[in-house]
């Protein structure tokens, strides 16, 4: 586990030489023309703006807004923020999942409910081709924010297609890296 | 913005499709034999004694290389440079003549040499030079062309039973590489030193080579010349390879000299080569003659006393590196951390430059069972987790390039190929048999990793 702030929150190593260690660098699997499940295990502090991640430029992403979820797509075109009917509690463990099915549909789960489902066979995903995933913020914080904790981060899993290819339980860490337990080296650093 | 390959060579093809500048502004002198070569690539050739005689220069400008150049002028291709001429004529890529042409030492010269007549001599601005083979080492890749050590050995108990004739002195001899011996007067040194007040006004890099260039007297005479007439090449590059296994007091007047120039602006930078590619008691067998623990306190006191000065660690990565590689790797990252800083050229203190050995054969990582080249690959995993992360300020990591070259070991290690590892598995057996035989080491002690392999092939 590690307790984020939005001042310093986490990414996947951004590095051009990930390729050379994988067939499947996380980073390339969230460019919005690829099928991904990404599954965070997470609870959040009280407060009312908390952001849990933002996977840009084009941005998608989930925060918690008053405790209502909000969730971020970033389309094509251009992105678009929704409001959802849907509430959580502080201080309580949550697991979201976003599935992502290329040009069909963009689906997000909290524990095994979904809660929303997002048609994209008229407007697809904006495709990237340097994604960044910022976790737990939902963009480049500023250093005069806060310091304080935003989230508690249980668990991260990306699945392609065919298998899981990276996973984090925040336990080991290496040079400031967390390590990616599928030895896929998908790793992700704190940002500052 | 990236450098412009493609303009670069279109400028050299409009003078000839096989003009590469390196012909003319880089050189490897070794004096000790008597060979000299512009780049790595084509076989290293004879200076003749004769030529040396009126034009000291011809320790670069040798007729040989004169017509070679003529060639490239002409339009032509030399035979020679072949290793070019493969990749132009079999790929997109650019060749190592782009390359080395563009190196901003070679490049600014274009102009000069296109319009120069091919029979002039030329001062070279990238000069490496080794003056002999006196070492105190022996490592077990290296030879007697590079190593006073290896001629003593082999001329007394003749080379190693393996079908290379591995370090065979008649073989050497054969193909004219048999070094000058230190009691014997030496007619190259004397022509490098008529040659050296004219050259060095010149020069942008200078590196000196070995054998152990801290055993050679003509290593401190260059030194302390550079150090009495820097104002004439305020801006050299300077660097200095070294075993780090010689005389601490050797090592300290090296250290003297370096920061005399170093924090005197007497050279643009200083960098100090060293080499290492295991750990410990595995290090000292495969290097033999080094002191594992005195190497690292060598380092520590180069880094402490010389602030500005970068050392590279080139690894010649071989079959007996895979155990302890990557506690090397942590050992590198514990020396960045401690002495990383912002005063030097470069940003780390201590690089690891990882390269494959590929002679002897039977030395190649190739020969290794699968799961013992996997630790390659866990080497640079490791490499890689280490990264520098820029975004954080801990700028004391591996760069791309230390961790690609790991990652490239690997991939040569499982990569395919038309290499005999039955024939070379069984070489290595008999290498490293007659190894410990003659040095008294023991091998199966060492490596118990390899026991099971040995005794296979045994």
């Amino acid at each position: 586990m590690i307790d984020i702030s939005r001042k310093n929150p986490w990414l996947f190593w951004p590095n051009s030489i990930c390729p050379s260690f994988s067939n499947t660098p996380a980073s390339d699997t969230l460019m919005g023309d690829k099928y991904y499940k990404l599954e965070i295990t997470f609870e959040y502090t009280p407060g009312n703006k908390k952001d849990l991640f933002g996977i840009v430029p084009n941005y998608t992403g989930f925060s918690v807004v008053d405790n209502r979820v909000f969730l971020g797509i970033g389309y094509h075109d251009q992105d678009d923020w929704f409001a959802i009917d849907y509430f959580l509690k502080p201080n309580t463990k949550y697991t979201v999942t976003f599935i992502h099915e290329p040009n069909d549909y963009l689906e997000v789960f909290i524990d095994s409910e979904s809660i929303y489902k997002v048609n994209l066979k008229e407007r697809p995903l904006a495709v990237m081709d340097n994604p960044q995933m910022f976790i737990g913020a939902a963009y480049w914080p500023t250093k005069d924010e806060s310091d304080e904790i935003d989230y508690r981060l249980h668990e991260l899993k990306i699945f392609n297609k065919e298998s899981l290819i990276s996973h984090h339980t925040f336990q080991k860490f290496i040079h400031s890296k967390s390590y990616d337990l599928t030895d896929n080296c998908n790793f992700i650093h704190k940002l500052r | 913005m990236n450098f412009d390959y493609g303009k670069v060579k279109k400028q050299l093809d409009a003078t000839g499709c096989g003009f590469c500048l390196a012909k003319w502004t880089q050189v490897t002198m070794h004096l000790g034999t008597g060979l000299t070569h512009s780049c790595h690539h084509p076989v290293q050739h004879k200076i003749p004694l004769r030529e040396l005689r009126n034009n000291p220069s011809a320790l670069h400008n040798t007729r040989y290389k004169k017509r070679k150049r003529k060639e490239m002028l002409e339009g032509k291709r030399p035979q020679e440079c072949n290793y070019c001429w493969n990749i132009e004529d079999n790929s997109n890529s650019f060749s190592d003549r782009v390359f080395k042409s563009s190196e901003p030492w070679s490049l600014d010269q274009m102009d000069k040499i296109k319009t120069s007549d091919w029979n002039e001599n030329y001062n070279p601005r990238y000069v490496e030079v080794s003056f002999s083979n006196t070492c105190n080492f022996k490592c077990a890749y290296c030879g007697p062309q590079y190593s006073s050590k290896w001629v003593e050995e082999i001329e007394k108990h003749g080379h190693y039973d393996t079908a290379t004739r591995f370090n065979s002195i008649e073989d050497i001899k054969e193909r004219g590489e048999m070094p000058y011996k230190k009691t014997d007067h030496n007619p190259y040194i004397d022509a490098f030193w008529e040659w050296w007040p004219d050259l060095f006004k010149d020069l942008h890099t200078f590196r000196i080579t070995g054998g152990e260039p801290l055993l050679s007297p003509d290593t401190f005479k260059v030194l302390e010349y550079i150090q009495e007439h820097w104002e004439e090449n305020p801006n050299l590059s300077l660097a200095i390879n070294t075993n780090l296994g010689v005389p601490k007091k050797l090592i300290d007047r090296m250290i003297t000299i370096a920061k005399d120039l170093v924090d005197n602006n007497k050279v643009r930078e200083f960098i100090i080569f060293t080499s290492v590619e295991s750990t410990g008691r595995q290090a000292e067998y495969v290097r033999y003659g080094l002191d594992y623990d005195q190497f690292w306190i060598n380092i520590n006191n180069i880094l402490t006393e010389l602030p500005k000065v970068t050392v590279n660690i080139m690894a010649a990565f071989n079959a007996l590196s895979v155990f302890t590689y990557s506690d090397l790797i942590d050992k590198v990252l514990e020396v960045k951390k401690k002495y990383t800083n912002d005063m030097r050229y470069w940003n780390t203190p201590l690089q690891l430059d990882t390269s494959y050995t590929r002679w002897p054969p039977h030395l190649n990582v190739k020969i290794l069972e699968p799961e013992h080249k996997e630790l390659i690959l866990e080497s640079a995993k490791k490499a890689f987790y280490y990264g520098a992360n820029n975004m954080i300020d801990e700028l004391y990591g591996f760069t791309d390039v230390e961790i690609q070259k790991i990652k490239r070991t690997y991939d040569y290690a499982v990569g395919g190929s038309d290499f005999d590892v039955e024939k070379q598995r069984k070489d290595f057996v008999k290498f490293v048999t007659q190894y410990d035989e003659r040095k008294g080491t023991n091998f199966k002690e060492v490596f118990p990793e390899l026991e099971e392999l040995y005794d296979r092939y045994k």
